[in-house]
């Protein structure tokens, strides 16, 4: 089902050894390799303890491969420096984390612009860009609430809004519904859908159901034990 | 110790804070350099990654910490000329031992090479991969020992001071009559200090027009002294008007209007960048041209500022000094 | 950045307990610096205005080492050296006042003749017929606050050395241009003064010599020194000197102390700051995750640490200001003036040099981000993918 065209992102037979050498040693990725088409939807999926959030940390180069190489739109971003590689984040990843990992003291607002900070912009860019994704994700009405009091409906649309703020070509979830009900874990379901239209290359690692065998979805990938089934 | 001064007290348990970090960065950089594997995915090089950081940051806080606290020093020294019998100002508390003078030449070197390296570590970092880092760390290696003289001579210089001798007043120092290198400058003929003088401004402007950073920075290194020079020899005594008052340092007091902290500045300024603009084109680095640009300016406006106090007078009184 | 120092601010308001806790530390510790070197500065400047009232040099006789008195006839000896254009003989001393417990300072004046001080020549010129014509006395403020507190209110009967009495009427309050040294102060003619003290004609307390050229002050010095081998002969540039070394003495022995204080203090907070909690390492973690560098994270500490520091240091010299030349420095003045009866009533002269700015800033504001630097860094560079599970 691979689009034509441009790789967005290419895994190239990618190992990640923890404590190397060491009595504890553990091997989190063992020879993975894919690739992701720009525009594409891909389902990592998996139980708990598989590798896939090693996966994803590795593919936003917040971790480096132990083997192998991460390339994201022909870059190798698994080889950049710590500067580079959070550059590399700043402005092509959107990143929805488990249990959303708002700044809780910080206003809805506050927390939407985070990303934008060390960027040079000044306070009307910061202020209409952080309108639009409130806008589009129906929080504007809270963006001066403290984090702290949001329900998990507005919680999970404010880091929504906060990884789309800055506009990146790729979004990665990390369990975007472990701690969802369900009517949330479908509004999700419908954002995923919402970004896809909008051309993002989107990654979502989880092993809820609900995401299986999607429509939408261009492809699965199954991970288990840190291998790739079926590989 | 004879000269418990507050200021004396401040300036070495500054020094002490600058040796901690400047020994700290010295023995990162030395496991950087031996141990540094860009390739590699071990977590001794994650340490390292993250530690370059640390030396990183320590060297821009010794810099930028260096740069008011050389202006304190002096301002030190100059506070210490009203105990030392003789002194007038910092140039005799400079001379009361052996270590004054090569501590301050030192100073002023060391203040060059860490802006230098914080220039080439700016550039470095603007590599995904930083290639420069093991020559990076490798180079601090080589300023550290320096920095350890600097500090070495500056305690010497302070505990060696004797109150209690009579040291020489600028006025003597930099007379022509006295045999040392820098009197020998003085007692030049003024069209051949002048000449070197603007000459070499003169060279440096026309790098910058030809985009020529070797020549810029190769003009720049020998303006620094040359200025100094003719700073003593010729412009400071417009700046005083007293034909035979030759010193770099009572332009800093404020009978003057601390003119000399200006015009160090802006010499400052504009040596380091004609010498940062071709480091930076050996590294790559595009900004190059717009710090040759600041190196020009710098240039100019200490050329200018120094040039204008003997036109002032001559358009005043209409006779040289 | 300036949305980085921005979130900077807004950080340290969220943590405001801990950095309320800082702040007001780092502000006492600067606003008691500050208030010391004021006072010695002040104190510094009060005794070198004295200090340039000072004869340039003095002449003292010395006999088995303690000072005696000198015959006038050698002023006259010294006035012909050359470079010196004046000697004059000086007949002073200290009167014990023992109701009140005080020592008074009587400094003799020649009528019609010229005084070695400009003060002491506008005094005499003002008083100068009286002074020759009866036993009057000019006093400083003090003497006359503490004669009219023991029914002295008019005149005072000094004690001679034989125990007979002598009554000297008060003619005048002197108005000295600084009151340090001139508060305790009596004039009165010569002539009065060596009857009070039983001295005799020909005999003075000291020669005070001027000398016009101050490079000759030296050569002058050593050639009295030469004619009279048994004199002191004290310049005033070796008073500057000595008094100089006092004070450079005294504040350097507190500033030692004091930087004790302050690395104790630094290590303590050193100690804090490592210390990060789970919530601040989660929101490091999560700035990272979301595109910030090591550097972004390390430069909103160093803008937390000097809006910490900077703050503390100016609203803590304001303070110190405030405290010193408005409230006169209780407690702190008397600390370095001792608790003499006659000298209390000073004030201290306003000056605020950037000397002492600086040397109190570079004291604290650098040794304070220093102490932050090697935690920031520890801070920002924590592991971000814990985070993302």
């Amino acid at each position: 089902m691979q689009k034509e065209g441009l790789n967005m992102v290419e895994v190239k037979g990618v190992s990640k050894v923890f404590n190397a050498g060491r009595p504890n040693e553990m091997t989190a990725l063992e020879d993975v390799s894919f690739a992701v088409g720009e525009g594409e939807l891909v389902i990592l999926k998996g139980p708990s303890g598989s590798g896939k959030s090693t996966l994803l940390s590795l593919i936003a180069a917040l971790q480096k491969p132990t083997r192998g190489e991460v390339v994201v739109a022909s870059e190798p971003v698994s080889r950049f420096s710590e500067d580079f590689a959070a550059l590399y984040r700043r402005r092509k990843i959107g990143f929805v984390f488990q249990k959303f990992n708002l700044i809780p003291s910080l206003s809805v607002y506050e927390n939407i612009i985070t990303p934008l900070l060390p960027e040079k912009l000044d306070e009307e860019a910061l202020k209409e860009r952080a309108q639009r994704v409130m806008e589009t994700f129906a929080i504007a009405h809270k963006a001066n609430e403290p984090a702290r009091n949001l329900s998990g409906g507005e919680q999970q649309r404010t880091a929504i809004a906060r990884a789309l703020v800055n506009d990146p070509p790729i979004i990665l979830a990390d369990e975007p519904t472990a701690n969802l009900d369900a009517d949330l874990s479908h509004a999700f379901l419908s954002y995923v859908g919402q970004m896809k239209e909008e051309g993002k290359t989107v990654i979502i690692a989880t092993h809820d159901p609900l995401f299986f065998d999607l429509a939408i979805t261009d492809r699965e990938i199954a991970l288990r034990n840190g291998k790739m089934e079926g590989a | 110790m004879t000269l418990l001064s507050p200021e004396v007290i401040a300036v070495l348990m500054l020094d002490g804070i600058l040796f901690f970090f400047a020994s700290l960065a010295f023995l990162l950089s030395l496991r950087i350099v031996l141990r540094w594997d860009e390739r590699a995915t071990t977590p001794l090089q994650y340490t390292l990654q993250k530690q370059a950081y640390l030396v990183a940051t320590v060297i821009a806080f010794i810099f930028y910490l260096k740069l008011p606290l050389f202006l304190f020093f002096i301002y030190t020294l100059d506070l210490l000329s009203n105990i030392l019998p003789g002194a007038m100002c910092a140039a005799g508390v400079t001379t009361a031992t052996v270590y004054g003078m090569p501590l301050f030449g030192l100073k002023i070197a060391n203040l060059y090479l860490f802006g230098l390296w914080l220039a080439a570590h700016r550039i470095d970092m603007g590599y995904p991969t930083m290639p420069y880092t093991r020559v990076k760390f490798l180079a601090y290696l080589l300023i550290f020992p320096l920095f350890v003289v600097e500090e070495a001579l500056e305690l010497l210089h302070f505990f060696g001071i004797n109150p209690h001798v009579i040291v020489s007043c600028c006025g003597t120092l930099f007379s022509a009559a006295k045999s040392s290198a820098v009197s020998a400058f003085v007692s030049l003929p003024l069209p051949v200090t002048l000449g070197t003088f603007y000459g070499l401004f003169g060279l440096a402007v026309w790098a910058w027009r030809k985009q020529r950073p070797l020549l810029s920075a190769l003009a720049n290194l020998l303006f620094v002294p040359v200025a100094i020079l003719s700073l003593i020899a010729f412009f400071s005594t417009y700046v005083y008007e007293m034909p035979h008052h030759h010193c770099p340092f009572c332009l800093l007091q404020a009978d003057y209007r601390f003119v000399g902290y200006l015009m160090y500045a802006f010499l400052f300024f504009g040596t380091f960048f004609g010498m940062a603009a071709w480091l930076a084109k050996r590294m790559g680095y595009e900004g190059w041209r717009k710090w040759l640009l600041f190196s020009v300016i710098g240039d100019f406006l200490y050329v200018a500022l120094v040039s204008y106090y003997p036109i002032a007078f001559y358009l005043k009184n209409g006779v040289w000094l | 950045m300036k949305n980085l120092f921005a979130f900077a601010l807004g950080s340290l308001l969220r943590r405001g307990a801990k950095n309320l806790f800082i702040f007001v530390i780092f502000f006492l510790m600067v606003f008691v610096l500050a208030s010391v070197f004021m006072v010695t500065h002040a104190l510094k400047k009060e005794m070198f205005t004295t200090l340039s009232a000072l004869p340039q040099i003095t002449v003292q006789r010395i006999v088995a080492g303690r000072q005696t008195q000198i015959g006038v006839e050698r002023a006259e000896r010294i006035a012909r050296i050359l470079g010196v254009s004046q000697a004059l003989p000086r007949v002073w001393g200290f009167y014990y006042f023992p109701r009140a417990g005080v020592n008074y300072s009587i400094v003799g004046l020649e009528s019609f003749g010229q005084q070695y001080r400009a003060d002491l020549q506008k005094a005499a010129d003002l008083y100068v017929e009286k002074l020759a014509a009866e036993d009057v006395m000019i006093v400083g403020p003090g003497v006359k606050k503490s004669l009219a507190e023991h029914f002295y209110p008019e005149s005072f009967l000094f004690v001679k050395p034989d125990g007979s009495l002598k009554k000297v009427r008060i003619a005048g309050v002197f108005k000295p241009q600084t009151v340090l040294e001139s508060n305790d102060l009596i004039l009165m003619e010569n002539s009065l003064v060596r009857e009070i003290f039983g001295m005799d004609e020909s005999m003075a307390t000291d020669i005070v010599v001027r000398v016009p050229n101050k490079e000759e002050i030296p050569t002058v010095a050593r050639k009295i020194r030469e004619i009279y081998p048994d004199t002191r002969v004290i310049t005033r540039e070796d008073l500057r000197i000595s008094y100089q070394n006092v004070f450079d003495y005294k504040s350097g022995i507190f500033l030692a102390l004091f930087i004790v204080a302050v690395f104790t203090f630094f290590i303590i907070l050193y100690d804090k700051a490592s210390g990060l909690s789970s919530e601040e390492k989660r929101e490091i973690g999560i700035l990272k995750a979301l595109g910030w560098k090591i550097g972004d994270i390390m430069r909103v500490k160093f803008f937390e640490a000097a809006v910490i520091s900077l703050t503390a240091y100016l609203l803590a010299v304001t303070a110190a200001v405030a405290y010193v030349f408005m409230a006169q420095a209780p407690l702190l003045k008397h600390l370095f003036t001792g608790f003499s009866v006659l000298k209390p009533p000073f004030a201290l002269p306003f000056t605020v040099d950037v000397g002492t700015l600086a040397l109190i800033f570079f004291v604290t504001v650098p040794v304070y981000i220093a102490a932050t630097l090697i935690p920031s860094w520890k801070a920002a560079t924590l592991d971000a993918d814990e985070v993302i599970r």
